[in-house]
């Protein structure tokens, strides 16, 4: 069984949309320096120090390595995680761990983004295969419009939902001196008529892009015990794997499905002995980017309990350590709000996620700060970075067969028999090999959702604007295939879930295979006698 | 751009992705990099607890974890700590190989900077070779308005 583990220390940056008067590792420090006041101890205290960002975003590699001096992790052992949007929540984990397993007695996790480096929604475009989903990954806020279309769909809740939880969010915001974003909202309408970013997403449901960093300081029960009368300790963590774009698709759609954070939370309920969310867990911190899967996730996992839920608006990579730290700072902290139902469970939650608003966008040209006293240098840097993907053998069968014959292919599971997309040596549900039982699917499907861009894109593999001009849609072909890709019609009064739609071949193939920038240019609508 | 693999079935997809990026030096880095710019006057950041001066300066010492505050100008001129020689031409160097990386300690300097010799025969480089620093006329506050640094004569 591992050793006890409490949370001891946090230290948290404001945040920010530019901090144009520090560097990445200056950042960094403040954070650190804040949780080592925190808790009252020295960096010398500190054995192990694990950080978390995705650099891929800030145009930078090894930030770890650079900022050592500055986090505090010279001369000391620890790792770096770059778990995409749960990076931050992934060192919670890993800190946990370390403590957990007798490792280290007192351990730093450190999440951190500066997101005022490179564009984050242009960057986060690029996180996915260009192979099978170029264009179709337009930034995470058209992947998150599918998630809050799946559960408006299967809810039937409507847009004000969203907003209800978002004007809750804002008063939480005002009352947290590190938010970024503190509106004043005053009722829904305001939400409600901010524009869409990705239909049905608005501005106001979405967070901003910030720059900022959070501390985590752990320690062994022995420790805990001598640094503060009031540890917190971590009862349990969970993480559950799912890779939703593997399928084409970003939410259970398909209705096959079970979602990871329902396995997350039955594991964690059982294991605790938590039989009533509500009346059990008085605080949840959930890390949602945005308003419409904040409400998902806690009317999940707390059926509408009496949940406190701040919009902070920060550093998405900062941000699963963020959840950790306000559990902590508002249990053991007599005054504040999130105590006043005599709190004794937190829950803290990370996922793939991600702060834009179309503050800056900029396309391939080059963006230069301006400021006024001290001057302060900004170093503007562009390295394209070339890449030859190779498909393997299973994708490049789909690729060949689009080719040469316009055809849609996959390979077939042979335990659970589901069609493969994109097609793999390994179903990811059975873990079995999946061979070579090759399927023709026909080209002809129904819509069984869509979303469209509203703000402005760009696509950093070609430097374009508009990465994707066309609404993506989640289609089942006939023959049982769901996958995603674009829709011809462009015009948002004339798309229907439920509407026919037929593949669009490209006149000379280019070998692309299927999906997204593919030979398949978009689908278009299609008249059936019945169907 | 995708080319086959035939006799593997595979396909290969060639691009590429830029991400502009404008990457803050902060407050400290700032004023290194505007002094030389401005005056050619390379500075440090002292550590008063370890006594240790720092070039390029950096806010935190990394022994004492001290915040650092206590700016002092080096000299232009210092000692070879280490070379490696580059034949390789690469699309990241600035200029044309061979090119000679060194890092040098400044008089007055506690660290290396790490930057190019130039002007230098490289039968003479040696450990322990006395430099200084080469200034580009034209500056614009970068690392590189230092243009090299060159044997001592």
């Amino acid at each position: 069984m591992a050793n006890r583990v409490a949370i001891v220390g946090i230290g948290l940056t404001n945040f920010k949309s530019k901090r144009a008067d520090v560097n990445m590792a200056e950042m960094v420090n403040e954070a650190v320096r804040d949780a080592l006041a925190d808790a009252q101890l020295s960096i010398k205290d500190v054995e192990t120090v694990i950080s978390a960002n995705l650099e891929h975003l800030e145009a930078t590699y090894l930030p770890d390595q650079y900022m050592a001096d500055e986090s505090g992790a010279f001369m000391k052992s620890g790792l770096r995680l770059s778990t995409g949007g749960t990076s931050g929540g992934s060192a919670v984990v890993e800190g946990f761990s370390f403590v957990a397993s007798g490792l280290a007695d007192i351990a730093m996790v450190i999440g951190f983004e500066k997101q005022d480096t490179v564009d984050s929604t242009g960057a986060i475009t690029t996180t996915c295969t260009p192979l099978w989903g170029e264009g179709l990954s337009s930034g995470a806020i058209s992947e998150f419009a599918k998630q809050a279309l799946t559960y408006m769909q299967r809810t039937g809740a409507k847009e004000e939902h969203p907003a209800m939880v978002r004007l809750k969010a804002d008063r939480g915001a005002c009352r947290n001196p590190k938010a970024h974003l503190k509106l004043g909202l005053k009722s829904i309408d305001e939400i409600l008529k901010s524009g869409y970013l990705v239909w049905p997403i608005r501005l106001l449901d979405f967070c901003p892009q910030s720059c900022g960093a959070c501390v985590l300081i752990y320690a062994s029960e022995e420790k805990a015990k001598k640094i503060t009368n009031k540890p917190v300790w971590i009862a349990d963590l969970v993480t559950v794997h799912q890779e939703p774009f593997r399928a084409g698709i970003f939410d259970d759609i398909t209705g096959k499905e079970v979602l990871c954070e329902d396995i997350a939370a039955e594991k964690l309920y059982k294991r605790n002995g938590i039989t009533n969310p509500r009346r059990d867990i008085c605080l949840a911190e959930l890390y949602e980017r945005h308003n419409g899967d904040r409400r998902r996730i806690s009317g999940k996992l707390l059926r509408r309990g009496n949940s406190h839920q701040r919009h902070r608006g920060h550093a998405c990579r900062a941000r699963g350590g963020g959840g950790a730290a306000d559990s902590r700072r508002r249990r053991r902290s007599p005054g504040d709000p999130g105590r006043e139902d005599g709190c004794s469970h937190g829950l803290g939650r990370s996922q793939l996620d991600n702060n834009d608003t179309p503050e800056k966008v900029f396309v391939g040209g080059k963006m230069m700060a301006q400021d006024a006293k001290p001057e302060l240098i900004h170093l503007t840097y562009s390295v394209p970075r070339p890449y030859r993907w190779s498909s393997g053998k299973y994708m490049g069968k789909t690729f060949r067969e689009a080719k040469d014959h316009k055809k849609i292919v996959t390979n077939r599971c042979p335990k659970c028999r589901e069609l493969l997309w994109p097609p793999a040596g390994v179903c990811g549900r059975c873990k079995v090999e999946a061979g070579e039982e090759w399927v023709e699917v026909s080209d002809k499907g129904t819509v069984l959702q869509f979303t469209y861009l509203v703000m402005p894109m760009w696509n950093p593999h070609t430097g374009e604007r508009w990465a994707n001009p066309y609404p993506i849609a989640s289609i089942l072909l006939d023959g049982g295939l769901y996958i995603l890709h674009f829709l011809e019609e462009r015009d948002p009064k004339k798309l229907k879930d439920g509407m026919r739609v037929q593949a669009v071949w490209r006149e000379q193939t280019i070998g692309r295979g299927a999906q997204g920038v593919s030979d398949i240019l978009y689908y278009r609508t299609i008249q059936e006698a019945s169907k | 751009m995708t080319r086959s693999i035939e006799e593997m079935g595979a396909f290969i997809v060639e691009g590429k992705i830029d991400l502009p990026a404008t990457f803050s030096a902060g407050a400290v880095a700032s004023r290194f990099f505007i002094e030389i710019r401005d005056n050619k006057k390379i500075m440090g950041l002292r550590c008063p607890q370890c006594n240790r001066v720092y070039v390029p300066p950096r806010a935190t010492c990394k022994r004492c974890f001290g915040k650092l505050s206590e700016w002092c100008e080096v000299s232009d001129k210092g000692t070879l700590l280490a070379y490696a020689i580059s034949h390789q031409a690469n699309a990241a160097q600035p200029v044309q190989p061979p090119i000679v990386y060194g890092i040098v300690q400044l008089d007055g300097a506690d660290t290396g900077i790490v930057h190019m010799i130039g002007e230098v025969d490289c039968e003479r480089l040696h450990v322990g070779l006395r430099l200084q620093a080469v200034f580009k006329d034209k500056r614009v506050g970068d690392i590189l308005d230092i243009k090299h640094f060159k044997p001592l004569r």
